[in-house]
């Protein structure tokens, strides 16, 4: 079956660590998604994901067009906008 | 009350005088310290009519309970003054040894009147205090003047020093200790007024004991553990450079003096780019287990390196020195904070300062200047050259010196609908035509347009509200954000550490309680900062605040930006909305039932300046 990928655009740390800008993964909801950009880049797993390894750590949020959410059920299309952040802001 | 000496130094130094007096409990207990005791001790010795440059006007130093107790971060000391800038509050927070020094002289706080008959170094050693000359030190960085004072008097002194554009007056000038900044609302300006180049603290005393020493050092210790975890990354990792990316992905990044939120061609200035091209090393603040401070080396636009040189950049400083001004040669804004720092003036207002002049030259306002001394958006060079020329208030340097609002007033020409400020001070890096929480904290917020005594950006950068949300509840969701960074900033806790807690309120009040052994808990400790907030505004309407103060610039609130969030109906009504649940009348004033349940009638009362 036909599964469409899905671009999720990194900023700070999540960008570090992956060492690009941008994973394509697929899922149709945040929390498929998440898992198999983790996958796909395992090295992201040693930094954003929390302890039970399901979902995002406190620090990180997804932003899927621009709304922030932590919810692993959020759905999500190939036509969305989706950005891994940290959640501290300030400055 | 533990943790505290209960008493402050106010030194006078006209006639080289100093005297001890007392804080009663009771102010202490409703105003923990930092800017909460700050804001009572400047209502008291800054009268209605106190000029902000006017000898009699105080320059106030302020610790706090949590100081030397062993919590991270707890090592800010809190600067106030009546803002030369703003004609309001002005009050600045920065990190360093000095607060500890401060705390081991014997006093809480320490609050300067007068002026020196020439330029001095003002030497406090516990509860003594002598005024040396330091015509030497004049023209000298901060960082100089601080070595050379550490050199001959010792390096257990902690020192406070100011750059050239506090000795000239620059309105917007910092006060610098341990390399950091009192930035906002220019209290190094009031510290030049005195001429007062630096004051060297010595403090050999034992710190006051805390109430249940064993409880907090447990507590202590889990906070610590938990300001190294993912809460924290982003600061440790990145630092806050790491916001640029994103606010221009978001079309959040004001850009050429707010004419855009989104610029091209910014991959330089990155965090992550930065991180990797300049990024030499990091350090933190006394007493602080983040380390949030990222260096960048310093090098010419062609590359070259400057042997050693490194600046430490925050993002305030990467976005107004950088897409304000239409800049995007990270050299050029290296350059260009380092600067800053050594004439010690506020980044954020020097860059939108210079973004209006720029916008000015596009529309052909006459500065005084011919129009090739007038900088363009985009010109590194003359971004450099116009930032020492403020420092020193020489040519177009002299009208940029007192703000964007001074200088348009000053002007004309239409000027004044492009300076973006609240209260006289201008807007940080974040654009409120999409961060509408924030947007309000900003018209609301005492000291002028500002991010970190309003924290509502927080709300808008989460999940924690829907766009859609009422807006009785995106008003609360401000005042909660306020309160909570009014208890903060009188814990003199950093904000960096605000999502290690789950429940802030709660568990400060927990951590005061072990302090100071005084019972607390969060709603209690939630109505301090709602105390402390209005304290700050019954100051500013000591000083001639209307509503129409509690406004935002024309270009956010009008409909040039489709993508706005905002317009002058919206904030109104917000505004009548803030004032209600704030428990002030409509025009702003608290109520006297107000003033009564957060006890600031009687608390008002007392605090009248010994003659």
């Amino acid at each position: 079956m036909y599964k469409p990928r899905i671009k999720i655009e990194l900023f700070g740390t999540p960008r570090m660590v992956a060492g690009t800008r941008q994973i394509e993964a697929t899922g149709e909801d945040l929390g498929t998604l998440f898992q198999n950009a983790c996958n796909k880049v395992p090295s992201l797993r040693d930094h954003i994901v929390n302890p039970e390894g399901t979902w995002l750590n406190a620090g990180y949020t997804f932003v899927v067009d621009g709304q922030f959410t932590n919810d692993p059920t959020h759905y999500v299309d190939p036509e969305s906008d989706v950005l891994l952040v940290s959640r501290a802001s300030g400055g | 009350m533990h943790s505290v000496h209960g008493q402050y130094l106010h030194i006078d130094l006209s006639h080289g005088r100093m005297a001890i007096y007392p804080i009663a409990e009771s102010v202490q207990q409703a105003f923990l310290g930092g800017i909460g005791l700050g804001a009572w001790l400047l209502d008291a010795w800054c009268p209605a009519g106190t000029e902000p440059l006017h000898p009699d006007a105080p320059l106030i130093f302020v610790s706090s309970p949590f100081i030397g107790t062993g919590l991270t971060t707890a090592s800010k000391l809190a600067v106030l003054a009546r803002s030369p800038q703003t004609g309001f509050i002005g009050d600045s927070l920065t990190s360093s040894y000095l607060a500890i020094s401060l705390k081991r002289c014997g006093v809480d706080a320490i609050v300067i009147t007068g002026q020196c008959p020439e330029w001095s170094v003002l030497i406090v050693e516990n509860q003594e205090i002598r005024i040396e000359p330091a015509q030497d030190l004049l023209g000298t960085s901060p960082d100089s003047t601080s070595e050379q004072l550490r050199d001959r008097l010792g390096k257990q002194f902690r020192i406070a020093a100011i750059g050239e554009a506090g000795e000239n007056l620059v309105r917007f000038a910092a006060i610098s200790n341990d390399g950091r900044l009192a930035g906002r609302t220019g209290p190094g300006c009031v510290m030049g007024s005195k001429r007062l180049k630096a004051m060297a603290v010595r403090g050999s005393g034992r710190l006051p004991v805390v109430a249940d020493p064993e409880t907090l050092g447990q507590a202590a210790r889990a906070l610590s553990r938990r300001s190294l975890g993912p809460e924290t990354a982003k600061y440790r990792e990145l630092g806050t450079a790491a916001n640029l990316a994103f606010f221009n992905k978001m079309s959040m990044l004001p850009s050429r003096n707010f004419q855009a939120s989104q610029l091209d061609g910014l991959e330089g200035l990155h965090g992550e780019a930065l991180h990797a091209t300049h990024r030499t090393d990091k350090n933190a603040c006394a007493a602080c287990t983040i380390g949030c401070e990222h260096h960048y080396a310093l090098r010419s636009s062609s590359g070259e390196g400057k042997s050693g040189s490194t600046v430490r950049l925050e993002y305030e400083s990467l976005y107004a020195l950088g897409p304000l001004c239409g800049i995007n040669d990270p050299d050029i804004v290296l350059q260009a904070a380092r600067l800053c720092d050594d004439l010690t003036m506020d980044s954020i207002t020097t860059g939108a300062t210079i973004a209006w002049a720029m916008e000015c030259r596009e529309n052909g306002v006459d500065l005084g200047v011919p129009k090739h001394e007038i900088p363009t958006f985009g010109d590194g060079d003359a971004l450099l050259r116009v930032i020492g020329e403020i420092g020193q208030r020489r040519g177009l340097g002299d009208l940029l010196a007192d703000g964007s609002r001074a200088a348009a007033r000053g002007v004309g020409q239409g000027s004044e609908s492009w300076t973006l400020d609240v209260k006289g001070l201008e807007l940080p890096g974040y654009d409120p035509r999409k961060l509408p929480t924030l947007a309000l904290g900003l018209a609301v917020a005492t000291r002028g347009a500002c991010h970190n005594r309003s924290s509502a950006y927080e709300v808008d950068l989460s999940d924690q509200l829907a766009p859609d949300a009422e807006l009785e509840a995106r008003v609360q969701a401000a005042i909660r954000a306020e309160d909570q960074a009014s208890i903060l900033d009188s814990l003199n806790l950093c904000k960096f550490l605000r999502h290690c807690f789950d429940d802030l309120p709660a568990e400060s009040a927990h951590l005061l309680e072990q302090v100071t052994g005084v019972p607390a808990d969060g709603e209690t400790l939630l109505a301090t900062g709602e105390r402390i907030n209005t304290l700050k505004r019954l100051f500013n309407i000591s000083h001639g605040w209307t509503r129409d103060d509690d406004w935002l610039p024309s270009r956010v609130l009008s409909s040039e930006n489709s993508q706005s969030l905002l317009s002058p109906d919206w904030l109104t009504s917000a505004l009548d909305i803030y004032y209600r649940q704030r428990g002030c009348d409509a025009h702003g004033i608290p109520t006297s039932a107000s003033l009564s349940r957060l006890q600031l009638d009687h608390l008002r009362e007392s605090a009248s300046a010994p003659a």
